[in-house]
This record gives C-alpha cells, structure tokens and sequence, in this order.
C-alpha cells in the first residue's frame, strides 16, 4: 500500500511540473498545446475556434514542442518521465 | 542530412511535411546520433506524458455555484422595471391632395371658359415667340391669376399624393 501511494505521489509531482512547463509556455502555444493534446481537438478545429489558420496552429504547437523538449532535456524532468 | 535538420523534424512532430522515406532516415539518424537521440526520446516521452496528463476535477461546489450565479442574474433582471417605450408622435395631416386636385382643375376650368379671351387656335404672341393657342387663353389678369391659382393647385395636390405613397421597396417590418 505504501509503495502504490509512493508511486501515486510521484506520478502526480511529475503531472504538476509538466503543467508547470506548459504553463510556461507563451500565451499562444499554451492554448495550442492545451487543446490539442489534452482536449484531443484537431488541428482544424483549433484554427477555426481561435480564428486562424491551420498553419498557425502548426507552428505554434512546433515551438511548444521545441521550448517544452528543451526544458525537459534541461532540466531532471526528462529523466522523471522517461520512468 | 544535419542534427539541426533532423531535430527540426523531431520538433514538428506528426507535423513534419516530409515523405515517409525522408522521415524514416532522420529517425534512423537520430537513433544513432548522440545529439539527436536524446532530443527524439525526450520529444516522444514529452508527447506521450502531455496526452496522458490527467483532467482536473472540477470543484465541488461548481454547480451550486453557477446556479447562485445564474438565480442572482435572473433576480436582478425580474426586479428591474420593464422599459418604458414612448411611442413617436406622428403629426397625421389629413389627406387633402385629392381635393386640391379636384379644386384646382375646377377654378382652371372656370378661369380658361370664363374668359374666353383667345379661342383654341388662335395666335397668342409670347414676347418674341407667336405660338398657336391649344386652349382659351384668359387676356385679363385676374383670369390669368385664377388659372395659375387652379393650376397651381392642381399641381399641389397631384404631388402631395405622389409624395404620400410608400415605395415599393420599403418595408416596415424591422
């Protein structure tokens, strides 16, 4: 019980510091990294609720994944998601 | 083939617009490459925890918030005084353009067969211009004021009861 509540509290210090990390991110790319890999919305539907278009998207959730990859390689955090 | 160009596709992800053939080389590459490799195993564990991470519950006390909210509005707009629209004014003019019409071919009637000055072809001499008279013509002043009275009346009411009619086009529904 102890090591299931261990691994509970683990797994839910590295969900708030990759919240953190995306919380960081730029205002666009957040929303972009948010509603797409959280609300599962597709590229096209982004870009039609926001009022641009599906290349914006694109590159917004590019950047998103460069700035966040590079943290994460940065810093230990990579290390604790690899588990 | 470059690290810079295959982190690149790294970073773009299912977004990378490359043929199938190019995108198996660059992983090829990056799966051997010490710079590389960690850049594509952080990018796929990064991929895989940000569509793993778990939806935040919602508060408790949500629902019984929006519906305070919601009776909150609905008091404020049922205690609030309905407004109040005054109805324009109309001045409503009585519709006299047909009388004046009637009135006036009258007293230009009266006028022209009162006279009978110049009789229908005769020559009337206008300053230079002699033209040949289609009506009679009063000479006399008064009965040249009677018929441009009634003509002028005429005229009045012919254009009062153009200008009281609708277009066509109008329409009075908002």
């Amino acid at each position: 019980v102890e090591a299931v509540g261990l691994n509970t509290l683990i797994a839910d210090e590295r969900d708030r510091r990759i919240w953190q990390a995306v919380a960081a991110l730029p205002s666009g790319e957040r929303t972009a990294v948010i509603l797409y890999y959280r609300e599962e919305m597709a590229v096209r539907d982004i870009a039609g609720a926001l009022g641009v278009t599906s290349g914006t998207i694109k590159a917004l959730l590019f950047r998103a994944r460069r700035h966040l990859r590079q943290r994460f390689e940065a810093s230990d955090l990579f290390q604790e998601i690899s588990r | 083939m470059n690290c810079r160009h295959v982190i690149g596709l790294i970073d773009a992800g299912p977004f990378a617009d490359y043929p199938r053939q190019h995108l198996d080389a660059a992983w090829a590459h990056a799966r051997q490459c010490h710079t590389c490799g960690p850049a594509l195993e952080a990018a796929a564990a990064m991929t895989d925890r940000l569509r793993a991470l778990p939806r935040p519950a919602l508060p408790r006390d949500l629902t019984a918030g929006v519906l305070a909210h919601t009776a909150a509005i609905e008091g404020a707009r049922a205690a609030r005084p309905a407004p109040v629209f005054e109805a324009k004014r109309r001045v409503v003019m009585p519709d006299v353009s047909g009388w004046a019409m009637v009135a006036g071919a009258v007293v230009a009637t009266v006028a022209i067969t009162a006279s009978g000055d110049v009789a229908p072809g005769d020559i009337v001499s206008l300053d230079r211009v002699a033209v040949r008279s289609v009506v009679a013509i009063p000479a006399m002043t008064p009965g040249l004021l009677t018929l441009a009275a009634g003509l002028a009346l005429y005229a009045f009411g012919l254009f009062a009861s153009l200008s009281t009619q609708r277009p066509p086009y109008s329409s009075t529904s908002p």
